[in-house]
């Protein structure tokens, strides 16, 4: 053994141990684990006020939860609504827990509002004002409504209220659960002779966080037995993005194991099945080992989160590190030993080196992307790929030694398949299968089409699906990817601002576009809106004389008609602020409604609900000055399609970089021909998406430039063999399948996204390999020197 | 989820904010004679166990149409004179609950067995006003059972009292939920073979007097003009 070889191992030796160390102390800290598919997107806005919006918005529903506790009737669904509420609070993991509707809600709410009576009117009555003779209609109403058989409901205010503005405030007070009521105490719904307790909470971790998500769903799930058990026959519907987020980790997860146990075993059945012997395959998983943990460690120290997409792509990772021991291995087990020590690697090296290269540049290209899930991901594969290469080279001279090859009948299997290929190329009848071929390839690319679809990201289960779908039609839910955003200079011309749009939103609301508009002018308008108000009733009720009239014919108490025409008279001096919204109990869910920045910059939400016609919406935009019509989805998903351009472009200069690196090291025709398997396989691949009907998107445009990165591996050795190509061949054959079963199992995924990319991946890469030696056969190893064969090149078509 | 939606509940119980001690009805206020408040002092745990209430329950349940002039009377603390108005009221266990208030004016209410409620100005059903206010429909509600006389409904909603015998009868409400009772305390009706009397003593005092006149329990179908309304 030389001096250098032991000194290659010893210096690795050292780096893993430390790398190891790391891992240890990165266990020992904990690592996060991100499951939000979102966070793997770049910023949709380049505002960051809009930003701080979205994220505000996102945070507070993503949160929350909504449960539906049902039973045929009322006092039992309240009990047991209660008692869920209490098991919530009980566990510790949610907070803002709401259920029972206490005296302290209603009389929060009412001390905040009801000073503010004749100056915040509700809409009804701001409407019958309006008119010309709008006083009298207003004082007849309220006399009607107390000669009703259920006036007993206003009566016990009249005396501070004789006018009724206030139950005509509430009653008309914008409310996002139109068919909610309260009944025993507790918030409910109804729907076919069943009663729905409604309980509301927020998590206090995310739901997006692997640890908290485990945590959060078990004491869900421990409470919803628990309450089933008391209260047998109770129904129980949950809505919340926690479900859909572990569900989706859940998935993920299985199909991490899923793909590094089903490639593990496959590469251990190869390797026990060509050389026989335990050893062998310990050797064939210290790069795959070795890969992962340089991949995993260095992803830790450059990102704060690891991504569980990132770990899914990495599992398919194993069958590409373990191609450089296949080469090696062969070559040293079963390939001709009459040369010195140093053969084995010196044969190999520039293979499997160019191989490297080529393949970190096939990921090496997402790093450009700005896109912070392809870069975790580009950075984990290609550092596992180099982590296992450096493996090979460093490790393998060292600790093969001594290993003696042994007999085996394997490659002379391979020589009579690469004789076949050969027999192939040089009988051009078989050159007819290029027609159906090229009509494939046709149809193919004519049928494709794009969809860059953000929702592909994310597996969605159906019967998840539909409970949220009754949850929002029974309690009324809003859209958290839709809103609108209001800024102004100040928080006085925000408001203003966000009225004038509610007021357009309205006209929406009555020609049925949209079901809800919800934004803080309608619990807190603004000061312009309340005098305006408080001048309508002064000029309406007083000045007409219309109050006058009212509390002579009904027989008012002197007292408190006086108290009433001064209330109304004197000018306003308190005024309802956005600051004593935010300190009152009453603002409890609502307050993200309102940003406010560090640097004084203010700006509200309106949040929206079953929307039907969000053309109409997009156009307010333009109309109503300093609006913003936020849709999360078609944003993002208009992100995807502008980077799928972008990483199209990406591929194709990846193509032309590894092109010149390969007319460098060969000349262009031949570089044409180690070009050209990759380059058809990743046009049939894409071809039989379009066959198969998947959507081309940015993940299909990065499994491109996999095939080349990987598939080009393959006309590589062909290339780079000059004796022995059988070794070659079987060394190949053995990572082709080793990379198609990585694939196949990610084509498995219930995850489309991830089903579409294994897939063009697994297509790819097989005939990457069935037209390496095709291609590649017809330059002989006695060629080399004068490789410009054109002939050959002509014949492979 | 939003708290605005709670918001709802207050609509009922503003009344709490108000409100004396439940107890202690306000001196000037025309409540009802002692001996009627008396029936509090007998509870009924289970209406048909009791034979004398199950015995009025039946005969109240006898009728399918009742038709009757009434006289609303509200004693409120607010005003110096008692609200009264004055009408006719039409009450059917299939169709629901039909009072048209003729003085000071004209005004109909049509109250749905499901305690939806319509409203007509004037005679014409020409503006028809659906309100489907939860709280109003649980109020409305309310109002149709004590008229329907079910005690299997009546002991739902609330805790049942009786005193007298089948020929005269007095029958105590104290309303479950609770919302219902921050405004209402207690009903009182007493009547023979229909009811009588309305009474609702509500939390703050004020007080609510229903008298019924000239009570018609022929099983008269309705003409096609009354039909109408609830339609």
């Amino acid at each position: 053994m030389s001096k250098t070889g032991t000194r290659r191992f010893v210096f690795w030796s050292i780096l893993v141990v430390l790398q190891f160390g790391i891992l240890c102390r990165q266990i020992d800290h904990g690592i996060a684990i991100e499951t939000n598919v979102l966070s793997l997107l770049p910023a949709t806005e380049q505002d960051p006020l809009v930003e701080a919006a979205l994220q505000s918005l996102t945070a507070q529903v993503s949160r929350s939860s909504i449960f539906l506790v049902g039973y045929p009737d009322a006092a039992t669904a309240a009990e047991a609504a209660i008692a869920f509420a209490a098991g919530l609070r009980a566990s510790g993991e949610f907070i803002n827990i709401r259920c029972e509707v206490s005296a302290d809600t209603e009389r929060a709410f009412f001390e905040h509002y009801f000073p503010y009576r004749y100056q915040f009117l509700s809409s009804s009555s701001r409407a019958l004002l309006a008119a010309p003779d709008g006083g009298r209609a207003l004082v007849q109403a309220s006399e009607r409504s107390l000669y009703t058989p259920f006036s007993a409901m206003y009566t016990p205010i009249l005396e501070r209220d004789p006018l009724l503005l206030f139950p005509a405030f509430v009653q008309s007070f914008p409310r996002l659960a139109s068919r909610a009521f309260v009944s025993n105490g507790v918030l409910m719904t109804e729907e076919n002779g069943v009663l729905y307790g409604m309980v509301t909470a927020e998590s206090l971790g995310s739901p997006f966080a692997r640890t908290d998500q485990h945590r959060i769903t078990a004491a869900i799930d421990g409470v919803r037995s628990a309450v089933q058990a008391t209260h047998q026959g109770i129904t129980l519907l949950e809505s919340g993005a926690i479900r859909f987020a572990k569900a989706g980790s859940d998935v993920m997860q299985r199909e991490i194991s899923l793909i590094s146990t089903g490639s593990m075993i496959g590469v251990l059945v190869l390797m026990l099945f060509v050389f026989r012997s335990p050893v062998q395959l310990l050797m064939g998983m210290l790069p795959i080992l070795i890969g992962c943990l340089y991949a995993f460690t260095i992803s830790c120290m450059i990102f704060p989160e690891i991504h569980l997409l990132t770990l899914v792509f990495g599992a398919s990772l194993i069958g590409v590190c373990i191609d450089y021991s296949f080469h090696y291995l062969c070559e040293h087990f079963l390939g001709s030993r009459d040369d010195a020590e140093w053969t084995v690697l010196r044969k190999i090296f520039s293979g499997i080196t160019l191989g490297a290269i080529t393949s970190a540049m096939g990921y090496i290209g997402f790093v450009f992307a700005p896109f912070p899930g392809l870069r975790q991901i580009a950075v984990f594969s290609a550092i596992g790929l180099i982590g296992a290469y450096v493996t090979v080279v460093f490790w393998y001279p060292f600790l093969l030694r001594n290993a003696v090859p042994r007999p085996s009948r394997l490659p002379d299997v391979a020589r009579r398949a690469l004789a076949l290929v050969d027999g192939l190329r040089r009988n051009r009848r078989w050159w007819i299968l290029a027609v159906p071929a090229a009509i494939f390839t046709t149809v193919g690319l004519l049928r494709l089409n794009t969809n860059d679809d953000i929702r592909q990201l994310q597996h969605l289960p159906a019967h998840l699906m539909d409970d949220e779908r009754r949850v929002r039609e029974l309690a009324g839910r809003i859209d958290s990817g839709r809103f609108f955003l209001v800024r102004g200079e100040n928080d006085e011309a925000v408001l203003q601002k966000e009225e004038a749009l509610l007021a357009r939103l309205n006209v929406l609301q009555e020609d049925g576009a949209l079901a809800v508009a919800f934004g803080i002018t309608n619990v807190a308008p603004s000061r312009k809106l309340q005098q305006q108000d408080h001048d309508l009733l002064r000029r309406q009720l007083v000045e007409s004389g219309a109050l006058d009239a009212y509390v002579s014919k009904l027989g008012f108490t002197a007292e408190v008609a006086q108290q009433t025409r001064d209330a109304i008279v004197s000018p306003l001096h308190r005024h309802l602020s956005v600051e004593a919204w935010l300190a009152s109990p009453v603002s409890t869910g609502l307050r993200h409604l309102w940003i406010q920045r560090d640097n004084g910059e203010a700006a509200s939400l309106v949040i929206l609900g079953g929307i039907r016609d969000p053309g109409r919406l997009e156009e307010l935009e333009s109309n109503v000055e300093g609006v913003h019509y936020i849709d999360k989805v078609e944003d993002i998903s208009q992100l995807l399609g502008r980077y799928r351009h972008h990483a199209s472009g990406l591929v194709a200069v990846s193509y032309a970089a590894i092109f010149l690196l390969l007319i460098v090291r060969y000349r262009p025709l031949r570089a044409i021909a180690v070009m050209a398997p990759p380059l058809v396989a990743a046009v049939v691949a894409l071809a039989t998406s379009g066959i198969v009907g998947a959507g081309l998107n940015l993940f299909g445009v990065l499994a491109l430039m996999l095939v080349l990165g990987i598939g080009i591996d393959y006309s590589i050795f062909f290339a780079e063999t000059r004796t022995g190509r059988e070794i070659t061949m079987l060394a190949i054959a053995m990572s082709a399948l080793t990379t198609i079963l990585s694939f196949g199992l990610l084509a498995s995924s219930r995850t489309p996204v991830l089903r579409s990319f294994g897939m063009t991946v697994l297509v790819g890469i097989a005939l990457a390999f069935l037209l390496a030696p095709l291609v590649t056969g017809a330059f002989r190893a006695d060629d080399m020197s004068d490789s410009s064969n054109g002939s050959s090149l002509n014949e492979t078509g | 989820m939003h708290p605005v939606i709670y918001s709802l509940a207050f609509f009922v119980a503003a009344g709490s904010l108000f409100a004396a001690d439940p107890g202690s009805p306000r001196g000037d206020a025309p409540v009802a004679e002692d001996d009627r408040l008396e029936v509090f002092a007998h509870p009924v745990a289970d209406p048909d166990m009791h034979p004398t209430f199950a015995a009025v329950g039946r005969q109240l349940q006898s009728h399918d149409v009742l038709r009757s002039s009434f006289e609303q009377r509200k004693q409120i603390k607010a005003i110096t004179r008692p609200l009264v108005s004055t009408g006719r009221l039409i009450f059917t266990r299939e169709h629901g609950l039909y009072w048209h208030l003729r003085a000071p004016f004209s005004t109909t209410f049509v109250i749905l067995p499901d305690g939806l409620i319509r409203s007509f100005d004037g005679e014409e059903a020409e503006s028809v006003r659906t309100t489907d206010q939860p709280v109003i429909r649980k109020f409305a509600r309310i109002f149709f059972d004590v008229f329907s006389g079910d005690p299997t409904y009546l002991k739902q909603h609330f805790s049942l009292y009786f005193t007298g015998d089948v020929d005269n009868w007095v029958i105590g409400l104290e309303p479950r939920d609770r919302a219902v009772r921050q405004v209402i305390s207690r009903l009182l009706l007493d009547g023979s073979q229909t009811v009588d009397r309305v009474e609702m003593i509500e939390t703050n005092g004020d007080t609510t007097v229903i008298t019924f006149r000239n009570p018609e329990t022929v099983a008269e179908p309705l003409t096609a003009k009354e039909r109408q309304y609830f339609e």
